[in-house]
């Protein structure tokens, strides 16, 4: 491919490919984090994370306190949820999800009195727990990728034996266009990050942490220098703005010039990577035994009056906020994420969950009528990837889901670039979506088959 | 409980503005001014030409989406671009009536003169040309984005077919043009400088070119075949190698209707590389090739001389027949064209290649259209040759292929 990987002589590290959306921070980025009002009820998800859903462990009437376990975690691959505001359960029942579909919720309504299960958000001495200390802490307090892809993080922070870590990258890139709770996190509580950072370190026995920052966050990249400079083992750098520069395993070559094996993780090249709010988050369990209460949402978009940072409880409804930052008249869309990966939605009766880090509203839908592919190749010299997206779209469109999987359809990382970046208006990432599917029913089928030709014998 | 208010759909939410009417209007514009220097130099024909292949291949994709019950997509400016590129390949000629013409006399007291004027000037063939263009070489593929040769040329390569036999005169060299002041002294009047270049060099070889009888050192008979080919093609320019070329770099020259304004092609490529529609390798790779192969090869030029290699002119070979807009504007064609950069090399190269051997060795004087072509019928292997390393795999796994 094309773009050369920068050197050390001052030009910013990036990654072959991407694209440059317009980034649009500047409707929200000088607006500090402000406190959400207190919501009268919340509906708290059983599943707000990868991996098996949440067991409910409180009944329909039970008192609960900020901080309470309410959902058990369902496997090792699970975290737990916790109450995020104080009083009584009202309901245990299916809501809307995020993802189009009912997920079982744990609906409380407030007290007013906002009060801490006992112990909670209380000073810690961690200082002589050992990696598997850490993580159970983690574990026990909910943590789940606050990047949006909400990931256990405490199984992120287990790497197995074989697979020893050499660096950790603390992302604050933030590469999507619109979002900027990471940035405004980073000026504003650059030292929570930072000492999280270092808590990860001890739980991974690595000695070395990065903090990549996009080129276009001079500031943040500043202050986040100055908090490091004490901790030896800490650096920050800084990273060419593109998109997506954030991903996980662009970011890892961007830095470090390794490849994430295909279909493999990055402790497979001795990385890790998490977001600076989890890293936060991290500080907060360990130091302080704060459970996942709440987390940093940036409301923004054309469709909205006062684009805002706000401190969020868990199970908040997005109607809440939407109101309070103005929705206007008029307004297409509503995505929970950023605009390249985010999620649209067809009601605004949600709730925030972990892994919300944005809440965009657009006055334009964007979507509609597109055209055959007419090979200009901006997809191909754009896949951070480096796959040939066109073709996908005209496999999927031609159902023919094997040829794509020999393609390598599974390797993509729908980030958008290549239906960003295309004249004709495919939705080449739908189209790869429905591949992988399509793939994944199959192979289910054909396990199935299998078990009963067993069983039959 | 669904907010109507809402649309769903799959990310991205956000879209690059470029869409593809933007991108082919923007390549209709830039094209034009070398298709307005046509009109210039070749007179009202040229104007007749152009919109004969333009009404044409937009009447007849408009007509054929009709017949089929599509969505009409005129609007998206490629039928327009193509038939600008059809006319721009053909002889201007092709449409001219000679005053005094016998048809003309013929049928004007029948029909009146302009309708008899019609009949005379065979206006039906570049409708023709660019209802091939448009009904074979795209529609009948699937329309924009389907089809594996470029319409504009595989309608031409068509014409030349067709209509080769139609009878003597303008026809029997699509590329023939009478300038209506040119002196010229050849018994040949009308064919390109190429042509006769290539005519003159043959004549030479087997001893029977007035200038080159007696010569015994094959380079000093290249001089004098070109010397000869100047006071055949471009009378005033005889001796001044400068105005010469000159002459092609703004247009002033035999030639299609559109490929002789150089310096325009040029600058409009230059354009379409700043703006990204067209990848710098193809042009630059096709014309370096042709150009260096062109210069390089052996040509036979005296009877009792061996071929010389190396005596090739590079700016001629360069500005002369459709080299440049074949570089610039047809073989960059997005759709018959690899998807991939290094494709585009091994393209471009291939397209210079063929076209060097087509003008020296080949039948024809030019040999851009039929490169083209031939290359295009390569592109689906050339991109599963090229196809790039996915991300986290070894090379070896993506050669397996």
């Amino acid at each position: 491919m094309s773009h050369a990987v920068a050197n050390d002589a001052g030009r910013p590290k990036t990654f072959p490919g991407g694209t440059h959306p317009p980034e649009k921070k500047e409707l929200s980025k000088d607006r500090p984090i402000e406190n959400a009002p207190l919501p009268q009820r919340v509906c708290i998800p059983l599943s707000q994370h990868i991996g098996a859903p949440c067991k409910a462990v409180v009944d329909k009437g039970a008192a609960v306190k900020k901080g309470q376990v309410i959902g058990e975690a369902g496997g090792f691959v699970s975290v737990p949820v916790h109450a995020s505001i104080s009083g009584t359960v009202a309901a245990i029942e299916k809501r809307p999800s995020l993802f189009g579909g009912l997920v079982p919720c744990i609906v409380i309504d407030g007290d007013g009195k906002d009060e801490w299960l006992e112990g909670c958000n209380k000073p810690v001495d961690h200082s002589r727990w050992d990696a598997a200390a850490i993580r159970r802490k983690v574990a026990e307090c909910g943590l789940a990728g606050m990047g949006g892809a909400t990931f256990p993080t405490h199984v992120k922070l287990s790497p197995p034996a074989d697979k020893p870590i050499d660096t950790v990258i603390i992302n604050g890139v933030e590469c999507e266009p619109y979002l900027t709770c990471d940035y405004r996190l980073m000026l504003e509580q650059p030292k929570r990050i930072i000492d999280g950072a270092e808590i990860i370190l001890r739980a991974v026995d690595c000695n070395r942490g990065i903090i990549a920052i996009e080129a276009n966050k001079p500031d943040a990249y500043e202050v986040m220098k100055q908090h490091a400079g004490g901790h030896g083992k800490i650096s920050v750098e800084m990273v060419a703005v593109k998109y997506p520069q954030g991903a996980e395993k662009q970011l890892i070559k961007a830095l470090l010039k390794r490849e994430v094996p295909s279909g493999g993780l990055p402790m497979d090249v001795g990385a890790l990577v998490h977001n600076v709010g989890t890293a936060a988050a991290v500080f907060d369990a360990v130091a302080l035994n704060k459970p996942v209460v709440d987390r940093v949402v940036t409301i923004t978009g054309e469709g909205v009056e006062r684009p805002s940072n706000f401190l969020v409880r868990i199970g908040t409804p997005l109607a809440m906020l939407l109101e309070k930052a103005g929705m206007k008249p008029g307004v297409q869309k509503l995505v929970l994420g950023g605009p390249m990966m985010g999620l649209a939605q067809f009601t605004p009766d949600l709730p925030v969950t972990k892994g919300t880090s944005g809440v965009l509203v657009l006055m334009e839908a964007y979507s509609g009528d597109y055209q055959n592919c007419i090979r200009c190749g901006r997809c191909v010299q754009s896949c951070p990837s480096y796959l040939v997206p066109s073709e996908l779209s005209m496999m999927a469109e031609a159902r023919e889901w094997q040829i794509a999987k020999q393609s390598n359809v599974l390797d993509c990382i729908e980030c958008g670039v290549c239906a960003y970046v295309c004249p004709a208006k495919r939705p080449i990432v739908h189209l790869v979506k429905l591949t992988k599917n399509e793939l994944l029913r199959i192979k289910k089928e054909a396990d199935a088959n299998k078990k009963t030709v067993e069983a039959k014998k | 409980m669904s907010d109507p208010r809402f649309a769903v759909s799959t990310s991205p939410h956000i879209k690059d503005r470029e869409n593809i009417p933007r991108i082919m209007w923007r390549v209709n514009i830039i094209l034009a001014p070398a298709a307005i220097m046509g009109c210039v130099f070749f007179g009202p024909d040229a104007a007749i030409t152009l919109a004969l292949c333009i009404g044409g291949a937009v009447g007849t994709e408009a007509l054929i989406q009709k017949i089929f019950g599509r969505k009409i997509t005129v609007g998206d400016g490629s039928a327009f671009l193509t038939g600008m590129l059809l006319a721009m390949v053909i002889s201007p000629a092709m449409v001219h009536v000679n005053a005094g013409d016998p048809v003309v006399a013929k049928y004007a007291p029948l029909v009146g003169h302009a309708l008899a004027v019609i009949f005379a000037s065979n206006f039906y063939v570049p409708l023709i040309g660019a209802f091939f263009a448009i009904a074979f070489a795209k529609q009948m593929f699937g329309g924009l984005g389907c089809n594996i040769w470029n319409p504009a040329l595989a309608g031409r390569a068509f014409m030349l077919a067709a209509y080769a036999l139609l009878g003597t005169g303008v026809w029997s060299n699509i590329e023939q043009i009478k300038y209506p002041n040119q002196q010229t002294a050849s018994a040949t009047t009308g064919a390109t400088a190429r042509a006769e270049d290539k005519k003159n060099k043959s004549l030479s070889a087997s001893g029977k070119l007035e200038a080159t009888k007696g010569e015994t050192d094959p380079r000093r008979a290249i001089e004098k075949i070109r010397e000869e080919t100047i006071k055949n093609k471009a009378p005033g320019a005889q001796g001044d190698k400068l105005k010469w070329y000159g002459r092609f770099l703004i247009g002033y020259r035999d030639g299609s209707l559109g490929e002789t304004c150089s310096i325009w092609l040029i600058i409009g490529g230059i354009i379409l590389i700043a703006l990204k529609y067209i990848d710098w390798r193809v042009p630059v790779f096709f014309i370096g090739t042709a150009v260096f192969l062109g210069w390089l090869l052996p040509v036979k030029v005296l009877p009792n001389a061996p071929p010389v290699w190396g005596a090739g002119d590079p700016l001629f070979d360069a500005m002369s027949g459709g080299l440049l807009i074949g570089a610039f504007f047809m073989a960059t064609d997005m759709v018959t064209s690899p998807i991939t950069r290094k494709g585009n090399i091994i393209f471009g190269i291939g397209c210079g290649v063929l076209t060097a051997v087509i003008r020296l060795y080949g039948g024809y004087p030019e040999g851009v259209c039929y490169s083209i072509l031939l290359m295009n019928t390569a592109v689906p292997l050339i991109d599963r040759w090229t196809r790039p390393r996915v991300f986290g795999t070894k090379l070896e796994a993506a050669e397996q292929r």
